[in-house]
């Protein structure tokens, strides 16, 4: 009997078991691979950072000036064991040509960087080492250079290809010999690109040009922190940035995205089939009513007639997993193989061990619950189990709503809703799935939108409602300019020469200085970045609080300086400037990204002109015109071709592009597997619902429902439960913007207010969730047609 | 008129790649207002004969008409509508949607088929007789697990008769009921028939079928001999039952 039972079970819910046995298969895929990506990755990271050696700490110097006072003052440190010096020399995209084999030079267009910014380095570098494909130091000979994978994939370029550089008037061609593993450069998200070529080769493109140098240093410290503090008192002003070794492992973020939110879809998949996991014991159980009497009747222990069902669905669970773990290898391996074209990953075989624990942590935990949910068995006593549960007592009042009440709702829609109420459970699971996918979705949407959006722009300091923006002013054979009186000479010469073709503009641009602030009574000394208006509308800032500076001894900070050192409105702090200390009185604060949120803003009326100018940002064009940002900017690339003519976004792109485009890439591939997985999720429950609901739906043909109005019913509980789990995404969408994508966003030193497009987020993907779930159930009840009277004997 | 006429009607299963001929060339005729009931041993095609001539199940051969129409020239679709709205069906085990209560289930048919707001009101009013004449009102709200089986096979009746049928197929109205509850459905049957209501029934219980004004023997997919016993009256009841008694023992029963 013991084995007729488990023999007869297997075969009568086959359909249930199939599914079962498919959940849990998916849900091991998911949660081995995405379990072992993430270990990859991140295990990946140290060995690619040792490979790499990446020092402590990097410092990011504008031009030599100050390399000797640098260097002095690292040698007085005593807590930096060890240094290097690097020089990178600063390139435009539009000067670096790929000519693929096969086409001619003329044909050929400028690279495309993503709005990152290039580079052109050079081997034998000590820290954050640029790597070949096995991870050994790169070897160039001379005329070759190495590309990072993210440039020569988006460029369409192969090894043999050539790339043309023009620097300073002269043409030098070089011939790609590797895809290079750079590990600070080479991730699209560092907004940072570099051309790595042999010594000799950078030393002859650098000589004599006038092109932007920037000093790398990189230093290992027994207290990075306190090293850091120190230099940023010392009032160096040509530090660009300082970075340290815990940023890199921010730049790979991203790599692991896909990873976690396959874990989150896994654990989905476990919760969904538990559930049909307990809908198919106590379906068992109740049709097995009887026997189970019997069982107990004839002297059979409890946990021997359990054993029956625990043996079945541990057999179901065991090589759903297996199946799972074998499939989540291959799997695993494709995910990891996009990671490590930018990274040296090691050795990865304990990866595979990871997806078998968690093969084996998906039996177990599944088989257990299973344990508790058979408890049940113990409750039924031999009679009534004999006398078919008759008692009565199985049943418990399941009554939602009232046909007759609701005068307004259609039957169909109606019977839909009331399942859904008098079964919460079984589509609680549902409705949390969907809820997650649709959260999931829109969390990148939003990102995505909110980095497109007028609030982004203005983060950057720049007036979204500016005609146009142009990105260097630099004049033919100007060097770059280095205070603030070249830069006002260059305003009023391409006003001039604007006006000449009819345009009225008026130019504005920040400055971009240093200046270090004493800003308490104990001393504290740090040094800020100044945005320092010059022209028309120089630099845009919307205060938080408080108001513009106006006078000369007038100063705004931003929010993060004021909250890390305790400053607030009316306070006096002191500036070293070039001619001697000034104090400033403190008259708002604002929030925005520059200098990763820690900045500051003076009046034009204090003379800056003798300071020394780090560069400057974006140029604001101001005129009256009908036509967009696009068309202007386009249409000045005619008449000015000499400029880089860009508009809001192009500017913002320029700051974020490779994170933005990496969002981008991602969100349609994300979407489009999200709502695979809730079709096939809903598709597989339909079949369940069909099945166990057999009788039902027999006895509706039998008295005369059309088959295609039963098939709306089921339906109808899935747009319920999508209806309903919209009503709860929403605002979880909402959250999620609130507390995660502010703080994300947060990370780059400012506060923003997220921007949704209502119409797209909670109309279009909601719309396109719900035609993708009813096309699956569609199709999932197809087999209701095939009921027949029969069927009817399955009713409860 | 003809309420329900078969001619030649057959239906085959295949099991296991064997053929099996459950209907082999029934010919019948019901009249309206009739009650007639088929009787026969177990495996003899009376359910088979039942499901297959109110077109619940499709015939291999032969024709069936309904009211003059022919049923298996029309499509799934009109077939369904037929049985949804001039048809009305009781079966043996009380089939209801258990997610609502007795009242819900019995206008559900009618719910399905009604579109304005009027017909809705008029549905209720005639639910509400229905239930009164059945006995059922009080349990209205219940649960379908809260009531006993004579009530809830009343409130099946109830629902076979929402939709004012001009027929009504009964698979063993009786079947899974006490004697007390079995006597109280067909009464309600009989009630239903003096009304109008032609009923055609599948029974194993002599005292059931007596009620019936003709009954079927069916024995081997084959309608072997039928018997006419008048209208009910409830003063010849025992006279009816052996009469029927002795037909069938005749027949081998």
């Amino acid at each position: 009997m013991w084995f007729e039972i488990l023999k007869k079970d297997l075969m009568k819910q086959k359909s249930v078991n199939i599914i079962l046995f498919l959940f849990i298969t998916l849900s091991t895929i998911f949660l081995a691979s995405s379990v072992s990506n993430i270990h990859v990755v991140m295990n990946g990271l140290k060995t690619f950072m040792k490979y790499a050696n990446v020092s402590d700490v990097m410092v990011v110097l504008g031009g030599e000036d100050e390399k000797e006072a640098f260097e002095e003052w690292i040698e007085s440190r005593s807590e930096i064991t060890e240094y290097a010096y690097e020089q990178l020399c600063q390139i435009k995209a539009d000067d670096v040509i790929p000519v693929k084999e096969g086409m001619s030079e003329e044909n050929a267009n400028p690279i495309d960087a993503a709005g990152a910014s290039l580079y052109l380095g050079y081997t034998g570098s000590k820290y954050a080492k640029p790597l070949d494909g096995e991870g050994n130091d790169l070897m160039l000979g001379s005329g070759e250079v190495a590309v990072s994978p993210g440039l020569m994939e988006r460029n369409g370029l192969q090894t043999g290809d050539k790339i043309q550089i023009e620097i300073s008037g002269k043409i030098f061609t070089y011939q790609i010999a590797v895809r290079c593993k750079d590990i600070l450069f080479g991730n699209e998200m560092s907004g940072m690109g570099r051309l790595v070529f042999c010594k000799e080769d950078y030393d002859a493109m650098v000589l004599d040009s006038t092109n932007v140098t920037i000093g790398v240093y990189g230093f290992n410290s027994t207290e990075p922190k306190k090293t850091l503090e120190a230099m940023n008192r010392q009032n160096f002003q040509s530090v660009a940035n300082s970075i340290e070794s815990s940023l890199y492992s921010m730049l790979y973020v991203f790599d692991m995205i896909v990873a976690a939110l396959l874990i989150v879809i896994g654990i989905c998949l476990i919760l969904i089939s538990l559930m049909i996991l307990r809908f198919s014991l106590s379906f068992t159980m109740e049709e097995n009513y009887r026997e189970i009497g019997v069982m107990k009747a004839i002297g059979m222990r409890n946990f021997s007639i359990q054993k029956i069902y625990l043996v079945k669905y541990f057999a179901v669970v065991a090589v759903g997993a297996f199946v799972g773990f074998l499939l989540s290898i291959p799997i695993g391996a494709l995910m990891t193989e996009s990671v490590s074209k930018n990274m040296v990953l090691g050795d990865s075989t304990d990866s595979m061990w990871l997806s078998l624990i968690c093969s084996v942590a998906v039996i177990i935990f599944v088989t257990g619950m299973c344990v508790l949910f058979t408890r049940k068995l113990k409750k039924i006593s031999a009679i009534e189990a004999i006398r078919n549960g008759g008692n009565g007592e199985r049943y418990q009042r399941k009554r939602g709503l009232c046909l007759y009440k609701r005068k307004y709702m259609g039957t169909i829609s109606f019977l839909g809703l009331n399942d859904i109420l008098c079964n919460t459970k079984r589509y609680l699971v549902l409705l949390i799935t969907f809820c997650i996918s649709f959260v999931l979705i829109t969390v990148p949407l939003n990102t995505l939108t909110t980095m497109e959006s007028d609030e982004m722009v203005s983060k950057f300091s720049l007036n979204p409602d500016a005609a146009v923006y142009i990105e260097t002013i630099e004049d033919e054979g100007d060097d770059p300019y280095h205070n603030t009186k070249d830069l006002e000479k260059a305003l009023r010469r391409i006003e001039h020469e604007m006006a000449e073709k009819g345009y009225d503009a008026k130019l504005g641009v920040g400055a971009l200085i240093f200046c270090q602030f004493t800003l308490n009574d104990e001393g504290k000394t740090e040094t800020f970045l100044t945005n320092y208006p010059i022209g028309e509308n120089g630099s845009y800032c919307e205060y938080a609080e408080g108001e513009a500076p106006k006078l000369e001894n007038e100063v705004a900070f931003s929010k993060k300086v004021m909250e890390d050192n305790h400053l607030r409105i009316g306070d006096t702090v002191t500036a070293q400037l070039s001619e001697g200390e000034h104090k400033f009185i403190i008259t708002g604060y604002y929030s925005d990204y520059m200098q990763l949120g820690k900045s500051c803003r003076l009046n034009p009326a204090i003379d800056l002109s003798n300071e020394v100018m780090m560069g400057y940002w974006k140029t604001t064009v101001d005129m009256d015109t009908e036509l967009t940002q696009r068309q202007l900017a386009d249409q000045l690339k005619q008449e000015f071709p000499q400029y880089e003519w860009l508009t809001a976004q192009e500017a913002v792109n320029a700051n974020i592009g490779s994170v933005k485009e990496t969002m981008r890439a991602m969100q349609f591939p994300m979407t489009v597997m999200l709502c695979v997985l809730i079709m096939l999720i809903a598709l597989l429950m339909m079949k369940l619902f069909v099945v166990q609901e057999k009788g039902q739906l027999a006895m509706l043909g039998s008295i005369g429902w059309r088959s295609h109005d039963i098939r709306m019913w089921l339906m109808m509980r899935m747009v319920w439960v999508v209806i309903l789990s919209m009503v709860f995404a929403v605002p979880l969408s909402m959250l999620c913007n609130r507390f995660i994508l502010t703080k994300v966003f947060a990370i780059m030193g400012a506060e923003l207010q997220i921007q949704v497009e209502p119409l797209k987020a909670y109309v279009l993907y909601p719309v396109v969730l719900l035609v993708g779930i009813m096309a699956a159930t569609y199709f999932a009840t197809g087999s209701v047609r095939r009921i027949n009277t029969s069927d009817m004997k399955i009713a409860e | 008129m003809n309420a329900l006429k078969a001619t030649d009607l057959c239906k085959t299963y295949i099991v296991n790649k064997r053929q099996n001929n459950v209907l082999r060339n029934v010919n019948l005729e019901i009249e309206e207002g009739e009650m007639v009931g088929v009787m026969g041993p177990s495996g003899s095609g009376k359910t088979t004969l039942l499901y297959t001539i109110s077109g619940m199940d499709t015939a291999t051969a032969g024709e069936i008409r309904f009211f003059g129409e022919e049923m298996t020239k029309l499509s799934a679709n009109q077939v369904s509508d037929m049985r949804l709205k001039r048809m009305g069906f009781v079966f043996q085990q009380m089939y209801m949607l258990k997610n609502l209560s007795i009242y819900d289930n019995i206008v559900l048919p009618a719910y399905q088929s009604a579109s304005s707001k009027a017909q809705r009101r008029e549905i209720n009013e005639r639910a509400k007789v229905l239930m009164a004449k059945l006995g059922i009102s009080e349990v209205a709200d219940n649960d379908i697990s809260e009531v006993s089986g004579g009530q809830l096979q009343r409130a099946c009746i109830a629902r076979s008769m929402i939709n004012n049928p001009k027929i009504i197929f009964a698979d063993e109205p009786t079947g899974a009921l006490n004697k007390q509850n079995s006597k109280e459905v067909m009464k309600e049957l009989n009630k239903l028939n003096e009304e109008g209501t032609t009923i055609m029934m599948v029974t194993h219980d002599v005292k059931v079928a007596s009620r019936c004004e003709r009954v079927f023997y069916i024995e081997d997919g084959n309608i072997r001999d039928e018997m006419h016993l008048g209208k009910y009256t409830e003063d010849m009841a025992r006279e009816r039952d052996r009469e029927l008694n002795n037909w069938l023992m005749k027949l081998g029963w």
